[in-house]
């Protein structure tokens, strides 16, 4: 047997929209290199929850988040964690998919070029990588 | 015939009807400036400042009011841009408060309201205070702040309508809010951000109110952003009070020089949307 260590741990975490508590007291340990599935009825907060892992709940309006979140160790919600790297790591795939408004190619070296790189050649394998393994 | 099936048939010719009226009003426009115009046009209109004698139906043409119309429409025009984009991001990016967003909003609704006149009696009011005289640089800001609320309006509700999803989409790969205005919002909206900017030089080069104090007249073509200039729509409406058939006459001419620059810039406009829709998704 493998020894699976918390990659993900949620500690009493609440969510309000505005006065609609949303989430209560979730407390989950997810585990690593496992896939893990959440599993509820159509608008019971499973989106809300991803969400809350890298920080994405924050960007609506009047929406209150307490608790913890912690990956790998760092809790997300310390006020002096760098929200841009959490969202680099942790990455979030929406249910209805959007393509950035530039072509394939763009869109594909769009994360590499924001965090920084700018190496053609660098970026042309990557592009080249990623775009291969979606066949 | 069934009541909903005559409905049906009235309420089509009512709104054809109100297209036609429409239409048929900008043809008449064109029309009515190009029979009187176009006798009056010659090569010397548009390649001649007007010669001493000119306000008498003498030789001359009206390359100053052209000159200058060009120069500040393009000005007011771009500082308008410059200014408003970073507003329009504000509003639509970093503004988390709905309300405040909202009442910003408000603010360039009754900014677009005010006459042009009002605007440049305003401008007329601070130039005399600082001292200054009529000047292109002047007519610049002052036309720039008739045109900064349609560029901010138009550009904004082109932003409203973008996805949460497609904002979503970038800062969850780690993109900052500048980082996702700059690259997919402005990218997104560019189709927006062009027609704004050519309505917004067709309203520009057209005003003539907002210019008469701060831009003032004259008959040579502008050497510096400190004196004075012509625009058309002043030229058109001194020509027009001359009661000498030949400045009448050249009235006109400024006016079909006005309409087909104003024609040039909506079908450019087309042209440009076009293009810039490659990547809009």
């Amino acid at each position: 047997m493998i020894e699976h260590h918390p990659h993900l741990t949620v500690k009493d975490l609440n969510v309000f929209y505005g006065n609609n508590h949303v989430l209560k007291d979730i407390n989950i340990v997810i585990p690593d290199k496992k896939i893990t599935a959440i599993i509820g009825p159509s608008g019971c907060g499973k989106t809300t929850l991803l969400k809350s892992f890298n920080r994405m709940l924050e960007l609506s309006e009047g929406v209150k988040i307490t608790g913890e979140v912690i990956i790998n160790g760092e809790n997300i919600y310390n006020p002096k964690a760098d929200v841009y790297e959490i969202r680099k790591k942790m990455g979030l795939l929406s249910q209805r998919p959007y393509s950035l408004p530039m072509s394939i190619y763009d869109n594909v070296a769009y994360g590499p070029r924001i965090h920084g790189n700018r190496n053609k050649k660098e970026l042309d394998i990557l592009v080249e990588h990623y775009l291969g393994s979606a066949e | 015939m069934k009541k909903t099936a005559i409905e049906e048939i009235f309420f089509k010719t009512l709104m054809r009807v109100a297209a036609i009226i429409i239409i048929s009003t900008l043809l008449l426009i064109i029309y009515s400036i190009f029979i009187k115009g176009l006798p009056a046009m010659n090569w010397e209109m548009i390649t001649q400042t007007p010669k001493g004698g000119y306000y008498l139906g003498k030789e001359g043409g009206i390359l100053n009011a052209i000159v200058g119309s060009l120069i500040l429409a393009s000005g007011a025009t771009l500082l308008a841009t410059v200014i408003s984009i970073p507003i329009v991001i504000y509003i639509n990016v970093y503004c988390r408060k709905s309300f405040l967003a909202n009442a910003i909003r408000l603010c360039f609704d009754i900014m677009w309201g005010i006459p042009s006149i009002v605007y440049g009696a305003f401008g007329f009011t601070i130039m005399i205070f600082l001292g200054m005289r009529t000047s292109l640089l002047a007519g610049i800001i002052i036309v720039s702040l008739v045109v900064l609320p349609v560029i901010v309006r138009i550009v904004d509700e082109v932003m409203r309508l973008i996805s949460k999803g497609l904002y979503e989409a970038s800062y969850a790969l780690g993109a900052t809010r500048l980082q996702t205005s700059r690259r997919v919002i402005m990218k997104q909206a560019a189709t927006g951000i062009l027609t704004a900017v050519l309505v917004a030089f067709g309203r520009a080069i057209g005003d003539a109110a907002a210019v008469l104090f701060t831009t003032g007249y004259t008959d040579s073509i502008p050497t510096s952003l400190f004196q004075a200039a012509a625009t058309l729509p002043l030229a058109i409406f001194f020509q027009l009070s001359v009661p000498i058939p030949e400045v009448t006459a050249r009235a006109y001419v400024s006016a079909l020089i006005l309409t087909i620059i104003i024609l040039i810039i909506s079908l450019l406009a087309r042209i440009l949307t076009n293009r810039y829709k490659k990547f809009k998704v």
